[in-house]
């Protein structure tokens, strides 16, 4: 056995203003990512942002027109897939239909023609990672979804690759088992310390799974940082109309006192912190979560439209002239849900209200 | 779509009547040559097997059959690594003209076998090859490409691209994926042309009358006689022929469906 020298990098993926173009359009765009070694690290974009594009671009399917692409701080920028230690599991699984789930776990081993005891040894340990034991005689037309899915992991861990490379894993799978499957592939991560580099247009999956996240806009990365960074400090008004929901109350910013603004809004003055330079007089964007809105004495009197009782805390439809608000509220002992019509003061600290310059890239639900 | 009664009785008896208007010939040879008699006539008294015996002791008959094998397994092969090889091109890569390749290469099948004999018979002729048995298999061959081509090809139509990439992520070289996992997945799909472009080929009588030389297939053969009327020796004949065809025929669906 060969000893591999100690990569001198603490990043495990590299990508270097990598750009793949179809005909004229950029499916990625000079993608610049440092993705570090034992991370769990997502893509998550809507479809056509161009992560999948990156994904294929780290994996060795697709070759970048510009830019370079590092693993382990070598270029591979030129190497096709089979010559790079990154494996993949694939939307569709991809198992070979004619192998048995022991044949597919052992493809990579065959490959490398280990010996006989070590790949059964191999096989087997992978197998029972997935916790799939006792099934490694049947075919994959005789397995569920779910446990299709495992045999893919199985298949792509067995070796130990560098980087785990995972194109939307659950997004085959029915609700119930996506919960479960998700868990485990987190458990999974953290057990085997790989690299994971995960491909998903599900907010939630992105923000329980991973350490730390790319948004993904038009080819092009918008924000990397981690889940509550995104949520709580969303770089731009596309990430945060993308990332959880949130209320963009259009205004005029009256004035500036360090980070506090004053904001003209269609129906009096808001306060809010700006997150960069923002000229006074310009077109501007409140973002506001709904979790933040308080429904105490402050700044303006709202009335109730619609009241969805949730169990753990109540959604609220708020109108104040022609202004709608989502509010949520947090179920306290004794307290009932505001009937609709109710007349209520409302109002919140401006720290938790964001302001941004107006750059129409706010996404309509 | 709901059925009365009435409907169901003429719709089966229709059914029936297309089927013994197609098969009764067919039945009416494999009884006869089991008749006793030389004269074709019914009823048919006496049941034997010596037609069988006399087939098997004309050697004329026998040549014939060695001949058809020879030019069938031939054809065959070339069809079946043209074909192959044809589809994979078409499958795998954009090259200019790929639309009218596909459409063009099930011509073959679909000309009358009178106009790809004329054709390839001024062909060889212009070109100066020698007719014989090697023009007869290369005349074969061009039906039987697009044969074996379109059961590849729709193989390989449903096999998904993700597992090329699976293989390759796994760190098989292109070789490599090709032998453990693309040809494990169309082998079935090959053999079922194969068989069919096989039994296409052995029965094909108008292309070998435009391009044999000297030698006779067994089709050839067994039409040359039919000058002298029908012979219970034919009748045997062509009753092995027609069981050996079907069995094929039953095998290429077979292996066709299969994965």
């Amino acid at each position: 056995m060969t000893v591999l020298p100690m990569p001198t990098t603490q990043f495990s993926v590299q990508l270097r203003g990598a750009t793949k173009r179809y005909g004229i359009t950029a499916a990625a765009d000079a993608v610049t990512l440092d993705i570090r070694r034992g991370e769990f690290f997502t893509l998550l974009g809507s479809s056509g942002s161009g992560k999948t594009t990156t994904l294929r671009l780290i994996g060795g399917f697709e070759f970048p027109d510009e830019g370079r692409i590092l693993i382990n701080g070598r270029d591979v920028t030129s190497q096709p897939a089979h010559e790079r230690n990154v494996h993949t599991v694939f939307q569709d699984y991809a198992l070979f239909p004619h192998m048995n789930v022991f044949t597919n776990v052992a493809y990579a081993c065959e490959l490398k023609r280990l010996p006989r005891e070590e790949i059964r040894k191999r096989v087997n340990r992978a197998i029972s990672l997935v916790q799939l034991e006792g099934l490694d005689r049947r075919k994959p037309s005789q397995l569920s979804g779910g446990q299709q899915q495992r045999v893919a992991l199985a298949r792509a861990l067995v070796d130990e690759p560098a980087v785990l490379l995972l194109d939307e894993p659950l997004s085959a799978l029915d609700a119930k088992i996506r919960t479960e499957v998700r868990e485990e592939l987190k458990a999974l991560q953290r057990n085997t310390g790989i690299t994971f580099i995960y491909v998903t247009h599900d907010q939630e999956e992105a923000l329980t799974l991973s350490d730390r996240v790319a948004v993904m806009r038009n080819g092009r990365v918008v924000q990397v940082d981690t889940p509550i960074q995104l949520y709580e400090y969303p770089a731009n008004l596309f990430v945060a109309s993308f990332i959880g929901k949130a209320n963009f109350l259009p205004g005029l910013l009256l004035s500036l006192d360090g980070k506090k603004a004053q904001v003209r809004v269609s129906e009096g003055v808001v306060e809010g912190r700006i997150t960069s330079e923002i000229p006074v007089g310009a077109r501007v964007r409140v973002m506001i979560r709904p979790e933040n809105i308080r429904l105490m004495p402050g700044n303006s009197r709202v009335t109730v439209k619609q009241t969805t009782y949730l169990g753990h805390s109540t959604e609220y439809i708020l109108s104040s002239g022609k202004q709608t608000l989502r509010a949520l509220e947090i179920r306290r002992l004794g307290s009932t849900p505001h009937p609709v019509g109710t007349e209520l003061p409302c109002g919140w600290n401006w720290e938790d209200a964001l302001v941004y310059e107006d750059d129409g890239s706010v996404l309509t639900f | 779509m709901r059925q009365s009664r009435t409907t169901k009785w003429i719709l089966g008896f229709y059914t029936l009547g297309v089927f013994l208007f197609m098969h009764i010939p067919l039945a009416v040879i494999v009884l006869f040559s089991f008749s006793d008699k030389r004269v074709l006539a019914l009823p048919i008294r006496g049941w034997t097997l010596d037609w069988y015996r006399q087939m098997l002791e004309d050697e004329r008959l026998y040549t014939g059959l060695f001949n058809s094998l020879k030019v069938a397994s031939t054809a065959t092969l070339l069809a079946t690594f043209l074909g192959t090889l044809g589809a994979f091109a078409v499958m795998r890569w954009k090259f200019f003209g790929r639309n009218v390749f596909r459409s063009a290469v099930v011509i073959p099948i679909l000309l009358p076998g009178i106009v790809t004999g004329v054709a390839m018979l001024s062909f060889f002729g212009t070109a100066g090859i020698p007719l014989g048995l090697a023009t007869v298999i290369i005349g074969h061959a061009t039906f039987g490409f697009p044969v074996v081509f379109n059961m590849v090809n729709a193989r390989l139509a449903r096999l998904p691209r993700s597992l090329e990439e699976a293989s390759a992520d796994l760190g098989a070289t292109p070789a490599q994926t090709f032998r453990r996992v693309i040809f494990p997945s169309i082998r079935s799909a090959i053999i079922a042309g194969a068989l069919l472009a096989f039994t296409l080929s052995f029965d094909e009588i108008v292309v070998t009358i435009f391009l044999t030389g000297k030698d006779n297939t067994l089709p050839m053969e067994i039409y040359s006689r039919l000058r002298f009327g029908m012979t219970p020796e034919i009748n045997a004949a062509v009753t092995a022929i027609l069981t050996a065809s079907a069995v094929l025929v039953l095998l290429s669906t077979w292996f066709s469906r299969k994965a």
